[in-house]
């Protein structure tokens, strides 16, 4: 009798051990800890850290190929927030802690980043450079009123919301952008044949998530962010990097996570 | 230029003059001339973009032909035998060459492939040729390298302007207190002679020596050619355009850290110090009052601002040294590098830096701000107040530099403190008009107006950006940057309606 008592109590032991390894195991997963210079941007609201790439919970940045439209100029506006999320981080001393909350049934987690105190979402919003995707009042609609009024970033004039703009829609003028291939096409100005001043041209325009198979199969997609876009061979396939997570590819450098490992294998 | 052209540009100048009280033809040459110069500099960056191959070469040679052209038919049409310039003409001189030059600054960002807007690209090359190193472009790590050269010719070119000017032209406009560094001989009867060529021509002759050294230097500390290059002419310039969206802090490096320390204290020492050193006089460096007012500044903010970030952030004082020097003299210089965030340091940090971007450096630097000179002296004027209100009997002076004060130079320089803060006060209410925040309001102009580059918190804060703000916000931070370099009264006077009248 005391035997299985003993058993019962070893067993129970360990059960509550186990409970509390799995536990710990979960935080330790739920939060990762990385120094400024080793995180990687995907686009506005994505970043990539140790292999795992991290939607920034609650934003919804502009996609890295769309365009804005302010004072009827338009820019690059997927570009550059992306770009002003890079700065934000380059700019850092201190690690970066990010609060893994839950996948979105891709390979992408959502998490919440903070860096010194300063919350990453909250920072992207508060200059324009992203919208509050979340449907709870708090804070950062409060952030993102304030920056509508002030016209900061893409409040300065239109824009597609990123959600409708992954589904095709464009500003017609966008539209019109994306078409145009070179700087020097659609000048209407010769002399002896000469085009005399060259046309802008907005770099990064529309669809320009490019897609790769490498030689073991795996297949990647890169933004122009990452710093071997330019060079990696493939052409631009994907309009957002969630298309291309949603079709089941890999952000270049990523891990490959057992959920999505099949899907990547396709 | 054909006949056409000849005859309207004449035809302007000669209906200006018969409204004008001065004639301006001498104001529209020199701009000319100046313009003819500034297309060269565009010239530079496009050989770079040749060179290393990048598709964004055809706008620096495009501007430049648009700019030489319209530089050459100025001088042209306006040339007549002139040998002086009145305090008039300097006047509008001054104003105009800063407006006209940047216009035509702002092309290659026009035209380059950046697309950016009109707004943006005036806003860059005011924010570059003011050398206050505010930017709005991001992506600076993959920017063709042309841009980037482009972005430290503007800003090298407007360092050498403003010494040049300081040295030359504003000490006989008698702008905030400035008067007191006329050099002898150098002005009769209210008229510039040739010799401001001679003297602009051995400064120039300072800055590329520095320029030269910083280069070497920065190469040995492992910046490539392009980044040793930019980071050698913004930092001698208290520019602060850099290669990189992090800045300094990019290379996190201490040699590199140490090296823009001392190229940064130096370019905000007075220049004319550093070609009496070179002639042997190294006394008159070490004398000056205003070159130990300035290095006690920075020793003591450095020093103050490095103890709290032992004390509250738990760096490790050399760590602590590091950063809180090369942070607060970039502040202070006006040159607007960062080697971090410091507005995560917390508010002790914060409100030194917001406090030391006003005090700049020394006359007849190419360092922005109020300048040291004239805290001394509004220092000395207060303290000889303070004492006649014991003393009332007493003969007490204001001096500077051991030597007694006039009146005349003491209200200057209040005139200039009342029209700054005016100013400042004026822009900032403005921008929140616009519907900033008041910390990146208030901080805003204050680094507008000082020349400084990044401002607090987090949208113009070290990593924040000026591209998110408005179109208005960034027009009137082109004012601020214009009325801040131009030492305020200099754009004042040509509001004032008596000066087009006789």
């Amino acid at each position: 009798m005391a035997s299985i008592q003993k058993i019962r109590g070893i067993a129970l032991a360990a059960a509550v051990l186990g409970v509390a390894v799995t536990l710990a195991s979960t935080a330790s997963a739920a939060e990762i800890v990385a120094a400024p210079k080793q995180v990687g941007v995907v686009d506005g609201d994505t970043i990539q850290i140790d292999g795992r790439v991290l939607n920034l919970v609650r934003i919804d940045a502009p996609e890295i190929g769309q365009l804005c439209k302010s004072g009827g100029h338009l820019w690059a506006c997927g570009m550059d927030s992306g770009r002003a999320l890079q700065k934000l981080l380059a700019m850092q001393l201190d690690q970066v802690v990010c609060h893994v909350s839950d996948k979105n049934g891709g390979a992408m987690e959502t998490a919440s980043c903070s860096v010194g105190g300063r919350d990453l979402s909250e920072a992207m919003v508060a200059n324009g450079m992203a919208t509050d995707a979340g449907d709870d009042p708090g804070a950062l609609k409060t952030v993102q009123a304030q920056a509508k009024s002030a016209g900061l970033g893409i409040w300065a004039g239109e824009f597609v919301p990123p959600a409708r703009w992954r589904q095709g829609e464009r500003l017609v003028a966008e539209r019109m952008a994306e078409t145009t291939t070179s700087q020097w096409d659609g000048f209407p100005y010769k002399v002896f044949g000469v085009r005399v001043l060259p046309v802008p041209r907005v770099h990064h325009a529309g669809c320009v998530v490019k897609a790769r198979t490498t030689d073991d199969g795996r297949h990647e997609f890169a933004t122009p962010l990452d710093p071997s876009y330019e060079v990696i061979p493939g052409e631009p396939s994907f309009c957002s990097d969630d298309e291309a997570e949603r079709d089941g590819w890999l952000h270049i450098g990523q891990s490959e996570h057992p959920s999505t490992k099949s899907l990547a294998r396709r | 230029m054909n006949d056409l052209t000849r005859t309207m540009v004449a035809g302007f100048g000669a209906s200006r003059r018969s409204l004008l009280a001065f004639d301006t033809r001498p104001v529209f040459f020199t701009i000319g001339a100046l313009l003819m110069i500034l297309s060269l500099g565009m010239c530079g960056p496009g050989f770079v973009d040749l060179y290393v191959g990048n598709d964004g070469w055809p706008a620096f040679f495009i501007s430049g032909g648009l700019t030489l052209f319209v530089g050459t038919a100025l001088v042209l049409a306006y040339r007549a035998p002139f040998r002086a310039i009145s305090i008039r003409q300097a006047y509008l001189l001054t104003a105009l060459i800063w407006v006209v030059l940047t216009l035509f600054a702002s092309l290659p960002f026009l035209f380059a492939p950046l697309s950016l807007s009109f707004t943006d690209a005036y806003f860059e090359a005011m924010s570059g040729i003011t050398t206050t190193g505010s930017t709005v472009l991001t992506g600076l790590d993959s920017m063709p390298d042309g841009i980037l050269v482009w972005r430290a010719v503007l800003q090298w070119l407007g360092g050498l302007g403003i010494v040049v000017m300081t040295i030359c032209i504003l000490p006989m406009m008698r702008v905030g207190g400035m008067q007191m560094f006329r050099v002898e001989a150098f002005e009769t009867d209210g008229k510039m002679l040739p010799r401001a060529g001679q003297l602009s021509a051995r400064v120039s002759l300072v800055l590329i020596a520095f320029t030269v050294l910083l280069v070497i230097a920065l190469s040995l500390a492992g910046m490539n050619g392009t980044e040793a290059v930019v980071h050698a002419m913004t930092t001698i310039a208290t520019g602060g355009y850099s290669t990189s969206d992090g800045s300094v802090g990019h290379f996190d490096s201490a040699a590199i850290d140490l090296i823009i320390i001392a190229g940064m204290t130096a370019g905000g020492i007075p220049f004319l110090l550093f070609l009496r050193a070179v002639h042997g006089d190294w006394r008159s460096l070490m004398r000056d009052s205003q070159v130990r007012a300035f290095l006690a500044v920075l020793a003591v903010a450095t020093a103050s601002v490095a103890l709290w970030l032992v004390a509250r952030q738990g760096f490790s004082p050399l760590q602590a040294l590091r950063y809180s020097a090369f942070n607060v003299i970039s502040i202070t210089t006006g040159t607007g590098y960062a080697s971090a965030d410091y507005t995560q340091w917390g508010s002790f940090p914060s409100g030194v830096m917001f406090v030391l971007m006003f005090v700049g450096g020394c006359y007849g630097s190419t360092a922005c701000g109020m300048k040291i000179f004239r805290f001394q002296i509004l220092a000395s004027v207060s303290s000889v107040q303070i004492r006649r209100l014991f003393r009332p009997n007493a003969v007490i002076f204001p001096t500077f530099n051991h030597r007694p004060l006039s009146e005349e130079v003491a209200n200057s320089v209040v005139g200039y403190f009342f029209f700054f803060i005016l100013f400042w006060a004026g822009l900032s209410i403005a921008l929140t008009f616009d519907g900033l925040d008041l910390v990146t309001a208030l901080s805003g102009a204050g680094t507008a107006m000082a020349n400084v580059g990044p401002g607090l918190g987090n949208i113009i804060g070290p990593a924040g950006t000026f591209q998110s703000l408005p179109d208005l916000s960034k027009w009137l931070l082109v004012a601020g940057m214009l009325v801040g370099r131009l030492e305020v009264f200099t754009i004042f006077v040509i509001f004032t309606p008596s000066f087009w009248r006789d």
